[in-house]
């Protein structure tokens, strides 16, 4: 659920990245952190462990401020993409605005990215919210890399609610803010 | 869907500061925050300029709903506090509503005890009126700010002049 904070003249959104174990959910942050100027990005925070996976979440608080004085915040978190961290996973998805699910496109990967659309379906529910109407948007990452499924076939097989989708590599961030554009259309309303 | 949006008006910050600022004198804490257990900051009281709010906000939500929910796999029920304690300074997390939480930090000279008191006598005002908040009609969803910041991100998007990811 957004936050608007009349007499501070600010509302807050949260998005969730959710996604499989080392799709590139944490580089999408951290592109967005890097590449934002520092009054609208804020400190990036990383759980993980140390090999680099994703321990119960990441943040980055993210904030435009408009020429009518109206801060407008975007809390961007990651979830722990491994199976085995189911329990901790959906604590993340409370409350939550809008839903990125960025997919890895290898066509090795294709059963663990059904699974994750799977659990995010089951984690939403959990957590008292609707997938089918919760506002989400698919990357399909990885797209330099040789081997990786057909779009129309990811598309055909994660996107049953034929959502916005976007061809990414995160690590170059391409289609990154084309993502959080989208996510951004979508909870404020604008699309 | 566009987001739901929990409404928090002047009289609600100033209200929730003011008990909040009571709480911290009585209990002699050093800091107080409310947030939500989505990790939204509601108020806080003399948060020091080194503690990034934001994240702590967030980290603190994670860890009492990560508590919540291994409470709930062992069976715990009505769960609502948890204690924290450091070298020097403790944590001291006490459930308001369902949704809202307050996490007050406290200096080891303190006794828990009186913070114990003292937040079970703030919580049923602050409950009140977290209750207020949640019943009151939306008026974040009809503004145009969400939409505006949208519009922001597309010229970063514009601006980047980066190969397109497919769409």
């Amino acid at each position: 659920m957004a936050l608007h904070n009349e007499p501070a003249r600010e509302l807050t959104y949260k998005i969730a990245y959710h996604g499989p174990g080392m799709s590139g959910k944490t580089t999408n942050l951290r592109f967005i952190y890097n590449t934002l100027p520092g009054r609208q990005a804020g400190k990036m925070l990383v759980l993980d462990t140390a090999v680099e996976r994703t321990l119960y979440f990441d943040f980055l608080p993210v904030v435009f401020s408009l020429p009518d004085g109206y801060k407008v915040r975007f809390h961007l978190y990651t979830v722990p993409g491994q199976s085995y961290y189911d329990a901790s996973r959906k604590l993340i998805l409370r409350g939550v605005d809008g839903v990125v699910f960025v997919a890895d496109s290898r066509s090795q990967r294709l059963q663990d990215n059904l699974e994750s659309m799977e659990h995010l379906k089951k984690d939403l529910s959990e957590m008292l919210l609707d997938y089918g109407t919760i506002p989400l948007v698919m990357q399909y990452n990885k797209r330099d890399i040789k081997n990786v499924s057909a779009v129309e076939e990811l598309d055909g097989k994660l996107n049953d609610r034929k959502v916005p989708h976007f061809e990414s590599v995160a690590v170059d961030g391409v289609g990154v803010f084309e993502t959080l554009s989208a996510i951004a259309d979508a909870v404020t309303g604008r699309r | 869907m566009p987001s739901r949006f929990l409404e928090l008006k002047a009289a609600d910050v100033e209200l929730i500061e003011a008990e909040l600022r009571t709480l911290c004198a009585r209990a002699g804490a050093e800091s107080v925050v409310m947030l939500d257990l989505s990790g939204a900051v509601l108020a806080f009281h003399r948060i020091p300029e080194s503690i990034d709010v934001l994240m702590f906000s967030a980290l603190l939500a994670s860890n009492f709903a990560a508590t919540e929910e291994l409470s709930k796999k062992l069976g715990v029920t009505d769960f609502r506090v948890i204690y924290h304690e450091g070298k020097r300074q403790n944590l001291y997390f006490d459930k308001v509503s369902e949704e809202t939480i307050i996490v007050v930090l406290f200096k080891d000279s303190n006794a828990l005890g009186r913070v114990r008191l003292f937040c079970e006598k703030s919580i049923p005002e602050l409950a009140k009126r977290v209750e207020e908040i949640t019943k009151r009609p939306e008026v974040g969803a009809k503004m145009t700010q969400g939409r505006d910041a949208a519009e922001t991100i597309r010229q970063i998007v514009a601006s980047l002049k980066m190969p397109k990811g497919g769409g």
